[in-house]
């Protein structure tokens, strides 16, 4: 019975998979046949005119240190905000709801959206994607925080409460303590993420490296984007490797002196005051009450003429193609995925080999989708398949890593104790393998598909399908209730596909 | 009087009481066990005692105030006179124990010393040499994670010392502990019972225990007082008459056995007549 109601799962997760890849235009011949242009762009962007090198420093470090203002600032944030969230606490129930429905809104949008609203708010420049990344984070953060505060144990809590600790007080001392270290390691994994995010807020004219690689793009002057990418790729594995090893003093793998601790959070502190320096202040001189009230009162009162609009072109048409794109990107994503995991995980390959895909995914992770936006748009023109392959090599990183992880905590005693009884080794691999991987697997796929929601609502931008085009262009020519009504549409979509995943882990759980 | 429990009474759910008319009372210096069968309503009695959870009615009264009725900060200024440690000792795992005992601090510090752990060279003096009273002045620096379950309780009594509490409440304090060490914390209470003159009100299912260190029984069957007297004077009927009333929860769910059966054909008159007189 239970067999085969997993048979039947999998075959309805099959024919759901070919119908949206239908409905995106997904066609594999038509790759095929113009996979050399699939090269072609970045050909052109070697050898990188290493002359440029010097004039990228500057936008560089303005990147970095938006991404690191904006993640500090939001983290803190969501440390205050999580507690309102928790429902162990002292936060009564509407409080609680209140935030959390505040926290699932912001959430429903990726960086660039965020950015480009507040261009609208805070002029071109820094500060506005400072902004974006500040809550970008802090509702990513709140969440995964009052998540964590209630799994934690409040029984130290209670008892400070019961001496009569007032709960502010007794949150800091008690259950901070026992999230700390999953806090602090998942804002690790966030700055990264930022740095990443932060590349392309230049496209919105939100500040940083973005402008430059923008510019360069629309001039065809490949050989300096290829300079970008190549700073870019060494930014992010700079970073990866400082958080790597964060991590590891965060979660008490390996200990340092009190002294070390000390020049380290020193270090934090300036670098983070750096940031804060280079943010600047916002430009309010293009900023009318006029924009601002008519953006407000858009969100508010959307066009529910649009909102209800059917057929294709209208809302329901468009947010389809963008959950069916994340799906076929996320599944795509996966299948290369995994033979990379597999390639770069040092159990089972030599380690030089294990050293170059693992180089390779931060490669691969490290590229702004934009840049594989215009890659792909000139194997598949504009439309939902050239979204469905950026989605596809935007999920590789997340997915690889995730995967990897899953590979090195594999226990191959069970594989021994098979192959001591004679059982050949594609057998071995279904039942000593691949129950061990398959929950890792699933939850990773679950939660890529969750953030591939949201992020190919910017894949319009490039004009890659989805809903992400018409809302950029509605948000840029100031037709705020129909922009309030696309929004409406995403953050339906976004708590949806969250109900759904949340039913899954929890039906998977059982 | 140190303590005074009024006609206490507590209902979870519409059918189930938890405590009814509970009223006792507790002198300065006093070590006072409550002992009965699980689900008796000891715990919950703690809680009621120390102002976790209000009573539905009665009053509890500490000192001469009034615990029951007072909110917000005037239920603060009573709680902090409290003591409390717990079964599952409640404590930040993984922090130090210096930290843990600072904690008993918070209550008297303003917000932002208080969450940045600001807390002044006399308090920390104060927590080092109550962690060497407990018998741990080696471990100041150790995370509490680190220590046996023995080690925790100390913790725990340091950081209720810590309060300098006119009443120290112990919820099962050796429930989850090996006989041994189980005996070792009691002889802690006991001697800060004997040195400081602390009142110590403890529940425990472990009756010997009970039995060899308090001064006084409290007999909780059914969340009623069913026997309230020195610990002579709890004989072998009265003890049966208290744990037998966890048999007849047994035979309402049904599953009892035929030993526990026939103590509930025995006793079940009993249990409906008068709380035995007190002195």
């Amino acid at each position: 019975m239970k067999r085969k109601k997993t048979a039947l799962l999998w075959l309805l997760l099959l024919l759901l998979f070919i119908l949206a890849g239908r409905f995106t235009g997904c066609s594999l011949p038509l790759f095929w046949a113009r996979r050399s242009h699939a090269a072609d762009i970045f050909l052109r962007m070697i050898p990188p005119d290493w002359s440029y090198f010097p004039r990228i420093l500057t936008p560089l470090w303005a990147t970095v240190q938006m991404s690191v203002a904006g993640t500090v600032l939001g983290t803190f944030l969501a440390l205050l905000a999580a507690p309102l969230c928790a429902a162990n606490l002292f936060s009564p129930r509407p409080v609680r709801m209140v935030f959390r429905i505040l926290i699932q809104v912001l959430r429903s949008f990726p960086t660039l959206i965020l950015a480009l609203a507040a261009t609208f708010l805070f002029g071109l420049g820094c500060f506005a994607g400072t902004i974006a990344i500040l809550i970008y984070t802090f509702a990513i953060m709140t969440r995964l925080c009052y998540e964590d505060i209630e799994n934690a144990s409040v029984r130290p809590y209670q008892a400070l409460c019961a001496m009569g600790t007032p709960p502010g007080r007794a949150y800091f001392r008690a259950i901070l303590p026992e999230i700390a270290s999953s806090y602090l390691s998942n804002a690790l994994y966030l700055l990264e993420t930022n740095v990443r995010h932060s590349a392309i807020l230049g496209y919105v004219g939100a500040g940083g490296i973005g402008l430059l690689l923008n510019e360069k793009i629309s001039w065809k002057e490949y050989n300096r984007v290829g300079m970008i990418l190549l700073a870019l790729f060494l930014a992010v594995c700079l970073i990866e490797l400082l958080s790597s090893r964060l991590v590891l003093l965060v979660k008490g793998e390996r200990q340092i002196s009190r002294t070390g601790k000390r020049i380290l959070i020193g270090a934090f502190l300036i670098l983070f005051l750096l940031s804060l320096a280079a943010v600047g202040k916002p430009d309010f001189s293009r900023t009318s009450f006029q924009t601002v009230r008519s953006m407000f009162s858009g969100l508010f009162w959307p066009d529910w003429s649009f909102f209800l609009q059917g057929g294709s072109g209208g809302l329901a048409w468009l947010l389809l193609e963008t959950v069916c794109i994340a799906f076929v990107g996320t599944v795509l994503g996966a299948v290369i995925s995994l033979p990379l995991a597999i390639l770069g995980t040092g159990r089972l390959m030599p380690a030089p080999a294990a050293l170059f895909f693992r180089l390779l995914t931060v490669a691969v992770r490290s590229i702004p989708f934009l840049i594989y936006g215009i890659i792909f748009i000139r194997i598949s023109g504009p439309g939902a398949f050239t979204g469905v392959l950026t989605m596809a090599a935007c999920s590789i990183g997340l997915l690889t890593k995730r995967f990897t992880e899953a590979i090195d905590s594999l226990d191959f005693r069970p594989w021994q104790a098979l192959s001591a009884m004679g059982v050949s080794p594609l057998l071995r691999i279904r039942y000593a393998v691949l129950p061990q991987l398959l929950p890792a697997l699933g939850s990773a796929l679950l939660y890529r598909f969750d953030v591939n929601t949201r992020e190919a609502s910017v894949l319009g931008i490039v004009g890659a399908g989805g809903i992400g085009a018409p809302l950029v262009f509605a948000m840029n020519h100031f037709h705020w209730r129909q922009a309030g009504a696309i929004t409406l549409g995403l953050i339906l979509l976004v708590w949806l596909v969250d109900l759904l995943s949340a039913w899954i882990r929890g039906g998977k759980r059982r | 009087m140190m303590l005074q429990a009024e006609h206490v009474s507590k209902q979870f759910d519409r059918r189930v009481a938890a405590l009814t008319d509970v009223s006792f009372s507790v002198a300065k210096g006093e070590f006072v066990s409550i002992i009965g069968p699980s689900g008796a309503g000891k715990t919950t009695l703690i809680r009621i005692l120390n102002g976790s959870e209000a009573c539905d009615s009665g009053q509890v009264i500490l000192s001469g105030q009034h615990l029951e009725q007072a909110r917000g900060r005037e239920k603060t200024r009573i709680q902090k006179m409290i003591g409390t440690i717990y079964q599952d000792f409640a404590l930040v795992e993984n922090v130090s124990t210096l930290q843990n005992v600072l904690n008993a601090a918070l209550p008297d510090m303003a917000f932002l010393p208080g969450i940045l752990g600001l807390f002044g060279k006399a308090r920390r003096e104060e927590a080092a040499a109550l962690l060497g009273r407990v018998g741990l002045s080696d471990k100041l620096e150790e995370p509490v994670h680190s220590l046996s379950g023995g080690q925790k309780q100390r913790v725990a009594i340091a950081r209720a010392l810590m309060r300098h509490p006119q009443i120290l409440l112990a919820d099962e304090p050796v429930a989850s502990l090996d006989p041994v060490t189980g005996q070792q914390i009691l002889e802690l209470l006991k001697e800060l019972q004997e040195q400081d003159g602390l009142t110590i009100v403890m529940n425990s299912h472990n009756l010997a225990l009970s039995q060899a260190f308090s001064d006084r029984l409290l007999g909780l069957g059914g969340g009623r007082i069913l026997y309230d007297g020195p610990v002579s004077g709890a004989t072998e009927e009265v003890l049966e008459r208290i744990y037998a009333s966890a048999g007849i929860e047994m035979a309402v769910s049904g599953d009892e056995t035929a030993a526990s059966g026939e103590n509930v054909a025995a006793s079940g008159k009993d249990i409906a007549s008068p709380v035995e007189e007190r002195k």
